[in-house]
């Protein structure tokens, strides 16, 4: 059974503060949490949030198109090493543009706080 | 390294292969690959999934000759690698030094990680620590693949 609307999206309540304090503060520093749980709410656009892996804390950063879905979903707790070499293979990073802060953050309301960190 | 070739697929010499590459135009009809051990190939046919394609490759007609390319990678000059991939490619990118805007040293880039959202890069430090930084503009401010050196401007924690 799914979520009861009412109730809004589970954010933990810790991490939620954090989000909100830092956007009335316009301040973008990375928030550790182990709460991958927690969905990614509007609120998150442009912070970088560190999700636990299970051995470490994955920077996320996080952009409109994660909204709605779980933090979890963005750090893997399994790596796959592949069978040759990592580094041989064709692949290649693009840095990610980022973008300023915006002052207060966002203004969509997300519902009630979620339980526990 | 462009793919892996996990077997024969039919009775016609085309192989099942497991791409791992991030150019979308890497198997293409008409293209050259070069098959770990015999040589430039050029592509007949492409079929399959983005996540496992079937490839027909000139000279390999036969499912029997398909069998024996079992576990060979599929390669492409880095030079075309690089003039094709968008982005930085990981084979530079190991190993380069990294340093803060005010010249220090951090370590090492020892990997890249691509976890689901932006891909991270680990340093390992000189202490043998790790430093996870994530791949964004307002962290990592240059890349020099000729010097071999990233500037970074890591973020103080919250």
């Amino acid at each position: 059974m799914s979520r009861s609307l009412k109730k809004g999206p589970f954010v933990s309540a810790p991490l939620r503060e954090k989000i909100v304090a830092m956007n009335a503060r316009r301040e973008r520093k990375p928030i550790k949490t182990w709460s991958r749980a927690s969905m990614v709410i509007p609120e998150m656009i442009g912070h970088t949030i560190a999700v636990h892996d299970g051995r470490r804390h994955i920077p996320v950063y996080i952009t409109e198109n994660m909204v709605g879905h779980r933090l979890g979903e963005f750090a893997a707790t399994r790596q796959f090493r592949g069978h040759s070499r990592a580094v041989a293979v064709e692949k290649a990073t693009t840095v990610t543009p980022t973008a300023a802060p915006a002052a207060g953050g966002s203004t969509v309301p997300t519902g009630r706080t979620g339980a526990g960190a | 390294m462009v793919g892996i070739i996990r077997g024969a697929h039919g009775v016609r010499g085309e192989l099942r292969v497991a791409p791992d590459t991030d150019n979308p135009e890497r198997f293409v009809t008409g293209r050259v690959l070069e098959v770990e051990g015999v040589g430039q190939r050029t592509i007949r046919s492409v079929r399959g999934t983005k996540g496992d394609v079937i490839l027909g490759l000139d000279g390999i007609d036969d499912r029997d000759a398909a069998e024996m390319l079992r576990g060979r990678e599929l390669r492409v000059p880095i030079d075309e690698a690089r003039r094709e991939t968008p982005g930085h490619l990981w084979a530079d990118l190991v190993g380069m030094d990294v340093v803060t805007e005010r010249g220090e040293s951090l370590g090492l880039l020892s990997e890249v990680l691509r976890p689901g959202g932006n891909d991270v890069f680990v340093v390992r430090t000189e202490g043998g620590s790790e430093l996870l930084l994530p791949a964004i503009d307002s962290v990592v401010l240059e890349i020099d693949i000729v010097e071999r050196r990233m500037v970074v401007r890591p973020q103080e924690s919250a």
